[in-house]
């Protein structure tokens, strides 16, 4: 118990660490000059910003937490739907040689399409509100969930779907007991991808029409030139994806215990 | 031997980091921030004859104020045009300063409804703006689509404000233009802030609501210079800025030359336009003179006409909460607009 609470706090101390040389390296490049001052801002400006962002709408008409619930609404509906329906997809099309002829080809030309090339269709038939920029998030979050799921499936060890055959089991009961437990750890990877892409999305999202967010307001940050509220931006982006792939790691750990 | 190689490969890796940078062009040369629009013609076709005389020059071209803006950060040009905006920004942040005005963008700004929109049933209540429909009533609580902070954002603060509105009675939704046209065909949102050419898109049946003309305002497209180049070459600049209204002026009748250089200049930067769309352009955003900066910029420095006139937007920023009082002060204080070059000039005519 001592060196699991020892393990903890030398985790925690060296993440902690590690934060501070990359923040005390970019100050000193700040200082010296390396970096202008012109183009970037240093650590202390980044978090008066944040603080001060936390209680004015200056200068992108928003508060932080305004601008973070409305991407947060945004990524979490992308990417919860994308999780809906492309687990259950990508683990159907894995087993099942029917549901992989059928969807397959679609999947394949789709897959490529970068997501911000959706944007003029997406306003034609979307319109230009949440539904329209959820399903940016959903296109890029869509394809990891698909591919990790339908691979997990194609992994699982075959003596075992044998000897549940030799058993007597049909396919529903192989598919639902054995392919599905097995795919889960590449399932969970496929999430993990997926998060991350709905977050990386959100800018993208974001500039179809925006009246707030974190997307909107690094871009607002771009044409004002003010490199403090494109950082904060990134920084809330990058903090929120990392602590949900915390989360997410946590839940992995309790469905599938087996995993290292 | 590897602990050589190592210390080698640092320092030539130094040295290339060094090596990049700011353009940092002799003293009798320029670097020009161009861009692909009417104001930029003069430049461009001065680059392509070899117009100018007593300097060389290199053009890079732009297709946004932001991303001249961003180069200008990177030192990477030193006198230009650009759109107020960008230049009201690049001004705070790196001291970019105006050294006098280009095209007249007033004409640029439109904001079109559809034809059974509720703004249309009203005309005339703004005094002074027969061209300007609605009150503000029927203007309060509409869907705009507009891009913010560009010149068409700034514009349509002067209409909300003539309607006794502000930016708060509205909602303003930030769109590129010509996803927002498509929208706007789609249905999306009462009322579409575009420019020409994308303007010449809309539906025959909109309706022109607002527009810069119909504010009876006035906003200039911007010639500007860097604040290292004003203070390290200074002559050159005033050279080139004396050439540039110099060619303004000689290719400003010759419609046909201009409008197909404008559809050359779109075209090589990805911009889809055609032949008939560049020759209304041209004939609407007619080449500054020389005379107009006189007036513009005569007075004492803060207290000429072109002062007036760019630090109403400024103060509409300020208002906005896009830049802050002390950026304001600043501005003022480091000489935004200098009218020192025009003065010269002059003086030298």
């Amino acid at each position: 118990m001592k060196s699991g609470k020892k393990k903890l706090i030398r985790k925690i101390l060296l993440g902690c660490v590690g934060v501070g040389i990359f923040l005390g390296v970019w100050q000193l490049l700040m200082s010296m000059g390396v970096i202008s001052e012109r183009t970037m801002s240093t650590p202390g400006q980044v978090l008066e910003t944040f603080i001060y962002k936390l209680r004015s709408a200056d200068p992108d008409g928003a508060t932080l937490q305004e601008h973070f619930l409305s991407s947060f609404k945004l990524a979490m509906i992308g990417f919860i739907t994308a999780m809906v329906i492309g687990i259950p997809m990508g683990l159907v099309m894995g087993y099942f040689k029917a549901a992989r002829l059928l969807l397959n080809p679609m999947f394949e030309v789709i897959r490529p399409i970068p997501p911000i090339a959706w944007i003029p269709i997406v306003i034609l038939f979307l319109g230009i509100g949440m539904p329209a920029k959820v399903f940016i998030v959903f296109v890029a979050a869509f394809v990891p969930c698909v591919i990790n799921s339908y691979t997990g499936v194609k992994l699982t060890n075959p003596v075992y779907i044998n000897v549940a055959k030799t058993m007597g089991a049909g396919h529903f009961r192989i598919f639902t007991k054995i392919c599905i437990p097995s795919a889960i750890p590449m399932v969970f990877t496929g999430i993990r991808l997926s998060l991350g892409a709905s977050w990386s999305t959100l800018v993208a999202a974001e500039m179809l029409a925006s009246t707030n967010g974190l997307g909107y307001m690094i871009q607002m940050g771009r044409t004002i030139i003010r490199p403090d509220i494109i950082v904060v931006g990134m920084l809330v982006i990058g903090c929120t994806g990392a602590l949900l792939s915390f989360v997410l790691g946590r839940i992995e750990r309790h469905i599938a215990p087996w995993r290292k | 031997m590897k602990k050589r190689l190592i210390c080698a490969l640092t320092c030539l890796s130094m040295l290339i980091l060094t090596a990049c940078g700011g353009s940092g062009s002799a003293e009798n040369s320029l670097v020009i921030g161009n861009q692909p629009y009417t104001q930029g013609i003069p430049i461009y076709i001065a680059e392509e004859e070899g117009l100018y005389e007593g300097f060389s020059t290199e053009s890079l071209m732009f297709v946004s104020g932001n991303t001249q803006n961003e180069a200008l950060g990177a030192d990477e040009w030193e006198v230009g045009v650009t759109g107020l905006p960008p230049a009201i920004f690049g001004g705070v942040s790196y001291g970019l300063k105006i050294i006098g005005f280009s095209v007249d963008d007033t004409v640029s700004p439109r904001f079109y409804v559809r034809p059974d929109s509720d703004i249309l049933t009203v005309q005339g209540a703004v005094e002074g703006c027969p061209d300007i429909y609605g009150d503000a009533d029927t203007w309060r609580g509409k869907q705009i689509l507009c891009p913010t902070a560009t010149s068409s954002h700034l514009m349509l603060a002067v209409v909300l404000e003539k309607l006794g509105l502000s930016e708060s009675d509205v909602e303003i939704v930030h769109m590129d233009p010509s996803q927002a046209l498509t929208a706007f065909k789609a249905g999306e949102g009462d009322v579409l802030a575009c420019w020409p050419p994308i303007a010449y898109g809309v539906d025959e049946d909109w309706v022109l609501a607002a527009s810069g003309v119909a504010t009876g305002e006035q906003i200039p497209i911007v010639v500007v210079a860097s604040e290292k180049a004003l203070s390290e070459k200074r002559d050159t600049v005033k050279a080139w800025l004396k050439q540039y209204y110099q060619h303004c002026e000689e290719m400003k009748d010759d419609t046909d030359k201009l409008s197909e250089t404008l559809e050359t200049m779109e075209i090589d930067n990805g911009l889809t336009v055609s032949a008939e769309e560049t020759r209304m352009i041209v004939e609407e955003r007619p080449l500054p003179t020389f005379a107009e900066q006189a007036e513009l910029f005569t007075g004492e420095p803060g207290q000429t006409k072109a002062d007036e006139i760019v630090m109403k937007y400024v103060d509409i920023f300020v208002q906005e909460g896009r830049i802050s009082e002390s950026d304001k002060e600043k501005l003022i204080s480091e000489g935004f607009i200098d009218n020192s070059l025009i003065t010269e000039l002059m003086e030298e005519q």
